[in-house]
């Protein structure tokens, strides 16, 4: 297929969809404080990440930051991105999986069905941004922490993949809420864990089908891009570009 | 469900239809996760309650709504109505569900027998305390940590009431910083950065995206000062700092420094702005009494070699301070950690006045002081120069008696003090900890406190926002374990020991407290609250705590700001920062810097905060040490290796990281880690840094120069992993298509 087809099909895709959630990131806010991280991991019942699991780099964070460095001593600089799960509109990570344990919703979200999953990574291996996370072990947590376990979302259990699901509890929930009011969802209603959580505001979630949305205006933004855009995954996650005024071109820092 | 055949045909018909018409389609209903069945009378939902309180962090209170869910507390979450809070909370405040229901948790009060700690009664617990409270009076101490509360109030009460004296222990000492805020300004407390509405921001060390003050708050603003919709521009930040912090990381410019030389920077700035005649009139012709012209040459004219900063960089920095009004300078965390730091922050703060910013949008706004007396908001923390004066006390036996709550002196004292030895000259000591810390497994008996979120209290954020705001700490679920809250604990000794409490608990102090608020808010209609003519208080209490808190946005601090001569005068030589042991022994500078996760140690014992990657290193678990590229493979020395830090006071042992911007000159090492004690998730992990630090003082303050020590390096010749959250999953990035990309406009 070539890349318009796939464009065309994608584009035939989003206009069977009702909503298509999406989220915004704006990197020249971010400063890479890691409050999403911790916000993701208590409302979604990651398990607990101690030091093997970094050493066997089998870390579970449906969200990171992920820094990187440019130049030397004393012109280095550090940049951060928050990286998470994109939900692509031609996500690589769905056609590959046996079971249809991963699939596209009506509402624009990358599902992961963990009671179909069996456990064949091949959707973490075809996924571009390393965002799906494989457990090679059950969780365990001390019986007191359980406690604190989100009653609206599962437990993974031992051999299945997770990853981010943009708060799918939250959306349902808000969803719920809305019908049992009467009074129609509105934009910002919905807050994933780690937009709602972000201090700098760099996190920013709703429907990218409603015109009106603060996403669908930021992702017309002049700095707006996507990341890895040109692999043509089509992801409903838009970032915006970190600005520094000692960049001489377009994409490159220069010192 | 009364299920007639009727309405059995009318479902079936309907799904076989759904099925029909969705073709291939899988039904949605069937990947839903957790989903409720969607038969109305299956749907079980849990029902959800928020309930406004505070937590404390070791960076300071947050207020935060707190999702309870069947009497559990399930997720932590900003408080959008309170103004420093916004909606927006930190990792720290977050893990305060984790320190809830942490698994090694003091269970109840235990007093130690032959050595070993049994349970005992509260009963038996408070006769306990009593007695010894009674013999030990005018031998006795009492160690807090820092605090802006009524609980505070409680325990100066008690200190006052049963002669105790009271020591405020920090690890990190603001007290350079406080005093150089007041040199300035003439206040008793941080103000507050207007940073959203500045245009240039210069810090000299203060992380304040970090670790340093309210970073949530100043986080909020950071955002706006960068990108906020009603900015013409957007604001360039300048970091100045012998080490890349996470602030320092996001500057527009970060420039090293070499270690103490951050207020001779600061008087060459302030010597080419009043050179140029571009600074504030007023401010310039009071400074340059002191900065005459002959001072002022010579400043510039050795500004490079003393600073390692080129002329030309602050030159520009200068420009742009008058050039961008209003501008902010700031300063904080190693500027103020040397022999000469209170003149060092007190230059920096100078600078303000010569901008021109004091009391403007987009500079710096005082805070007024808190309408109540019982809330008690500056507390002097006690200095190094009198934690060995402490010391030697216990030492001689002075001291009988010592209660210590939210403390652990015997991890951040710098070992030289030998503390521990010292604590165990102390007849009795009561420990309020909630969990088995180092100072605490020394304890004869143990009182644990309840956690923030089974507590009353009422407290002030710190910085405010420029007005007051109050906070309200309510208990939102039960006691987890057989704990007592600590100020309800010194009032009912007092009882006991026959004087009149303050209050009957900490409860009723917070009740009082609010006919306070109330009759403030109805009497000069001040106030975010709602009040009923009658005076009725139930109406009043309750919005109280659903809003977690009063604020009086109407009142600003009023502006009364002119420089004080005699802290100008005293600025005419910076004295050169002295530092402990000699550059040819100890070739490196050691920077220790507070952990974004686990503070200064605090948090060493909640695993999301042990699991937090440092946003620079991305390490993890360990201490690690940063070093130089180009030094580590001058000593030949890899990611992992294990080296020992050695002070004249002490060594630790460390894992290399290959940091690329790291100056030569020094390592930069995080606190927080090498616990003894302190729960399973704490305990024997990586290295305290704080004990090998000197007990080297500032000048003037006696504060502790925590960034005044010199240390050397000795690979060990072992090597282990470094756990890290870089490299974790491959990097996919290819070539022209940048993960960040960046722009110039």
């Amino acid at each position: 297929m070539s890349h318009d087809e796939a464009e065309e099909e994608v584009m035939v895709l989003k206009t069977r969809t009702e909503k298509k959630y999406g989220m915004v990131v704006d990197i020249d806010r971010c400063s890479g404080c890691q409050a999403c991280v911790v916000a993701c991991q208590s409302e979604n019942n990651v398990r607990i990440n101690d030091d093997r699991d970094f050493l066997q780099r089998r870390a579970v964070q449906w969200i990171r930051i992920e820094r990187y460095w440019e130049g030397e001593f004393p012109n280095a600089k550090a940049r951060f991105i928050p990286m998470f799960c994109q939900h692509c509109d031609s996500a690589p990570c769905e056609p590959v999986c046996p079971v249809y344990a991963t699939y596209h919703n009506n509402e624009g979200l990358n599902v992961q069905v963990y009671n179909r999953c069996i456990g064949t990574r091949f959707c973490a291996n075809n996924d571009p941004y390393n965002v799906r996370f494989f457990n090679y072990w059950e969780p365990v947590w001390p019986e007191s922490l359980r406690n604190q376990l989100n009653p609206d979302v599962s437990i993974r259990s031992r051999g299945i993949m997770e990853k981010c699901t943009f708060c799918v509890q939250r959306i349902r929930r808000a969803g719920r809420d809305a019908a049992k009011s009467g009074i129609p969802l509105a934009d910002g209603d919905i807050n994933p864990a780690c937009v709602q959580a972000c201090p700098t505001d760099a996190l920013v979630f709703g429907d990218l089908k409603d015109e009106d949305s603060k996403v669908h205006a930021m992702k017309n933004d002049e700095r707006s891009y996507q990341v890895l855009e040109h692999v043509g995954t089509f992801p409903s996650v838009y970032y915006l570009k970190k600005v520094d005024k000692h960049a001489t071109e377009e994409g490159h820092g220069k010192h | 469900m009364d299920l007639s055949r009727r309405k059995l045909l009318k479902m079936s018909g309907m799904g076989l239809g759904a099925i029909l018409f969705a073709g291939c389609a899988v039904p949605e209903e069937e990947f839903i996760i957790e989903s409720p069945h969607d038969l109305p009378e299956d749907l079980v939902e849990g029902t959800e309650a928020h309930y406004a309180t505070f937590v404390n962090t070791s960076s300071g209170y947050e207020s935060v709504l707190v999702r309870v869910m069947q009497g559990r507390a399930k997720k932590v979450e900003g408080n959008p109505a309170h103004p420093t809070s916004r909606g927006k909370h930190s990792a720290r405040a977050e893990a305060s569900l984790q320190s809830l229901y942490h698994p090694d948790r003091i269970n109840g009060p235990m007093k130690k027998t032959g050595g070993s700690f049994q349970s005992i009664t509260w009963d038996e617990a408070i006769e306990t305390l009593s007695t010894q409270v009674k013999n030990a009076s005018g031998n006795a101490a009492i160690i807090t940590g820092p605090d802006a509360s009524i609980r505070h109030k409680v325990v100066n009460q008690f200190a006052k009431d049963h002669k105790l004296d009271h020591h405020i222990f920090e690890s990190l000492e603001n007290t350079n910083l406080m005093l150089a805020i007041n040199n300035v300004f003439g206040q008793n407390q941080l103000p507050n950065f207007d940073f959203q509405n500045s245009n240039y921001i210069l810090s000299f060390g203060a992380d304040f995206l970090g670790t340093w003050s309210n970073s949530v708050f100043n986080s909020w603003q950071y955002g706006n000062f960068r990108q906020g919709h009603s900015r013409d521009k957007r604001g360039t930040l300048v970091h100045i700092e012998p080490r890349l912090s996470l602030t320092a990381a996001n500057a527009d410019e970060w420039f090293y420094n070499k270690p103490g030389s951050e207020g001779v920077i600061a008087l060459t700035i302030a010597s080419i702005i009043i050179d140029e005649g571009s600074g504030d009139p007023e401010a310039s012709s009071a400074v340059s009494k002191v900065l005459t012209s002959s001072v002022r040459s010579s400043l510039i004219e050795n500004v490079e070699q003393k600073t390692g900063i080129s002329l030309s960089h602050i030159k520009d920095i200068a420009h742009s301070i008058t050039n961008n009004s209003p501008a902010i300078i700031v300063g904080a965390g190693l500027a103020g950690a040397h022999t000469n730091g209170e003149e060092n922050l007190t230059a920096i703060y100078l600078l303000n006045a010569l901008a021109g910013n004091i009391g403007k949008s987009g500079g710096i706004q005082f805070n007024p002081e808190a309408p109540l007396t019982d809330l008690i908001t500056q507390s002097n923390t006690t200095t190094i120069s009198e934690w060995g004066d402490i010391s030697n006390a216990m030492k001689n036996g002075q001291v009988k008696l010592a209660l210590i709550h939210n403390a652990n002196p015997v991890y951040g004292l710098p070992e030289s003090l030998n503390f521990k030895n010292a604590l165990e000259s102390v007849s009795y000591v009561v420990s309020f900890s909630t969990f088995m810390d180092e100072t605490t497994a020394q304890a004869d008996l143990i009182l644990p406190d309840h956690t923030s979120l089974e507590s009353w209290n009422l407290n002030v954020s710190k910085p405010g926002p420029g007005y007051q705001t109050i906070g309200v700490q309510q208990p939102i679920v039960m006691p987890e374990t057989n704990s007592a809250d600590f100020g309800d604990v010194l009032l009912t000794i007092t009882d006991r020991l026959g004087k009149k409490p303050i209050w009957d608990s900490v409860k009723s102090g917070v009740i009082e407290n609010a006919k306070t608020l109330q009759s403030i808010s109805l009497n000069e209609n001040r106030g975010n609250l709602v009040t009923k003519d009658d005076g009725s208080f139930d109406l009043f209490w309750v919005s109280l705590l659903q809003n977690g808190g009063w604020w009086d946005i109407q009142n600003k601090a009023s502006v009364e700001f002119s420089l004080n001569s005699d802290v100008i005068n005293k600025l005419g030589a910076i004295s050169d920062p002295e530092f402990s042991g000699s550059s040819q022994n100890y070739p490196f500078h050691l920077l220790p810097f507070e952990s974004q996760g686990i503070g200064e140690g605090s948090g060493a014992h909640l695993p999301w905060l042990q699991g937090i990657p440092d946003p620079i290193s991305t390490a993890v678990w360990d201490t690690w040490v940063e070093i130089n590229p180009s030094k580590a493979s001058e000593l030949g020395l890899r990611e992992g290796d294990i080296v020992t830090i050695e002070s004249s006071h002490g060594s630790i042992d460390a894992k290399i990281y290959i940091h690329p911007a790291t100056s030569p000159e020094v390592l930069s090492i995080p606190i927080g880690q090498g616990h003894k004690g302190y729960g399973r998730y704490a305990t024997d992990r990586g290295s305290n840094v704080l004990s090998i630090l000197s007990p080297i003082e500032e000048k003037n303050s006696g504060a502790l120069a925590w960034g005044a020590t010199r240390v050397r390096l000795t690979p060990t010749g072992s090597r282990k992993r470094l756990p890290k959250s870089e490299g974790a999953v491959e990097a996919r990035a290819l070539p022209g298509f940048p993960v960040v990309q960046v722009t110039n406009h």
